[in-house]
């Protein structure tokens, strides 16, 4: 394909994945509040359409009928670009998931890495909206989600370097292929915990949502965001919910691999597996404090990663 | 081979670019759509309802760059592990040793930040 009709490509399903994470959202948040309300015992929205199925389209519409609310002596470009930093390397990560074999928007052969580093751009974004609202809160928020996130980043790329030493590639469609028959959560269990433990704290999900403990920072990095651009971050976090969970399910749970079902059914199978496990933990256990968060990042997380390294050296030996 | 590469990358210019230009796009037809009433007091910053008490403009917790510190050393580690990482399999028991000794020399500096007090956050 010549390079102009790559690009045309490109602009095509970007725009596909953007209204992709758009629905998605839309029912994430539908299913976390109907999660949420029977966990604890309510019902849930059920007043906009049959059982409020069309709740989150309705909230939808508000938000972007909402004013754009700016403090005064925010820094103007700096609050604006915040949660553009935050939603679009969310968004650009789906570029490598494998939706079932065919089914991928470009099969990079970097792709794995590509993942983890694309939604690392995220923080910056994070401590740029925390620090341009000129508020104590968001200020506090940013600087904590920030430190957060760079140190879960480091066991939870080491976890995925162990897969790709299986695999011997860093493309997402031979991580698949790869687990033909094995499926690497047998074979890497200590790997597949450590990443679904740090991708929850890298997209701020309970235990790990101290940057924005509504209890003690209002909503961290956020709160003096409103309307669409508050929106901009709701959807950055349900992306990244889904881009983590269906990475865990390409990376460990064999990804589109299964009996009788097409692959696409199968990998979003396993991806809302993960997903509701995460609303399960959410609804069920407390909040960290911020120095217990970062001393499990580095004192427990990053040691039993390294060694998780070497335990990842003797099955790879031993299996090949 | 650099011939996918190039249209990887021209392929993922356009995907980044439909991303950034649909909520920006979106933002501004909504902005002849959606009230517009500004107000002083509504664009004080929020601090529970008090007049903001001190000016968020200030220096920050030291820990903050301990860890950032830290966090370069083990991201550079990682990102060097994953240009080895897809040839590890075919490298035999030597090249295992060499990444191997690499690791263990990265974690020495990890008991060392961890022994001169760091890891903590106080």
């Amino acid at each position: 394909m010549s390079l102009p009709w790559t690009f045309a490509l490109g602009l095509l399903l970007g725009a596909v994945a953007f209204t992709m994470v758009g629905a998605l959202t839309a029912v994430l948040v539908l299913a976390e509040r109907k999660v949420s309300a029977r966990i604890q015992m309510r019902v849930g929205p059920m007043h906009t359409g049959p059982h409020g199925m069309l709740q989150t389209i309705a909230d939808m519409v508000k938000l972007v009928m909402k004013e754009d609310v700016r403090p005064a002596r925010a820094d103007a470009v700096a609050f604006r670009l915040g949660p553009l930093l935050v939603a679009v390397p969310a968004i650009l990560s789906l570029a490598v998931v494998p939706f079932g074999a065919p089914l991928v928007m470009r099969d990079l052969n970097v792709g794995v890495l590509y993942f983890l580093a694309v939604p690392g751009v995220t923080v910056v974004g994070l401590l740029l909206a925390g620090w341009a609202s000129y508020d104590n809160y968001s200020f506090l928020g940013g600087l904590r989600s920030s430190a957060q996130f760079i140190s879960y980043e480091i066991p939870r790329s080491l976890a995925v370097v162990t897969v790709v030493m299986l695999a011997g590639s860093l493309s997402t469609v031979d991580v698949v292929e790869a687990q033909g028959r094995v499926p690497y959560v047998l074979l890497l269990p200590l790997s597949f915990f450590i990443y679904a433990i740090t991708s929850l704290a890298e997209v701020n999900r309970v235990p790990f949502d101290i940057p924005e403990a509504e209890s003690e920072l209002v909503a961290g990095y956020h709160t003096e965001y409103s309307g669409f651009r508050w929106a901009l971050f709701f959807l950055a976090e349900y992306a990244g919910l889904f881009a983590a969970s269906a990475f865990g399910a390409v990376l460990f749970l064999g990804g589109g691999s299964g009996p009788l079902l097409p692959p696409v059914v199968w990998l979003l199978l396993k991806t809302g597996a993960l997903v509701f496990v995460s609303m399960w933990i959410r609804f069920t256990l407390p909040r960290f404090r911020a120095d217990q968060l970062m001393r499990l990042a580095w004192r427990v997380f990053l040691p039993l990663a390294l060694v998780n390294l070497v335990v990842a050296a003797l099955v790879m030996r031993a299996v090949a | 081979m650099s011939g996918t590469y190039l249209s990887d990358v021209v392929f993922l210019l356009g995907f980044a670019l439909a991303v950034v230009v649909i909520p920006v796009v979106t933002l501004l037809v909504f902005g002849l759509l959606r009230p517009h009433n500004p107000e002083a007091l509504k664009a004080e910053a929020y601090e529970s309802g008090m007049p903001q008490a001190s000016i968020p403009r200030r220096p920050f917790h030291m820990a903050y760059y301990n860890f950032a510190l830290v966090f370069i050393v083990f991201e550079v580690e990682t990102l060097l592990l994953f240009a080895v990482a897809p040839v590890l399999k075919d490298a035999g028991w030597l090249g295992l040793g060499e990444v191997a000794a690499f690791v263990a020399l990265v974690a020495l500096s990890l008991a060392y930040a961890w022994r001169k007090g760091a890891l903590v956050w106080r």
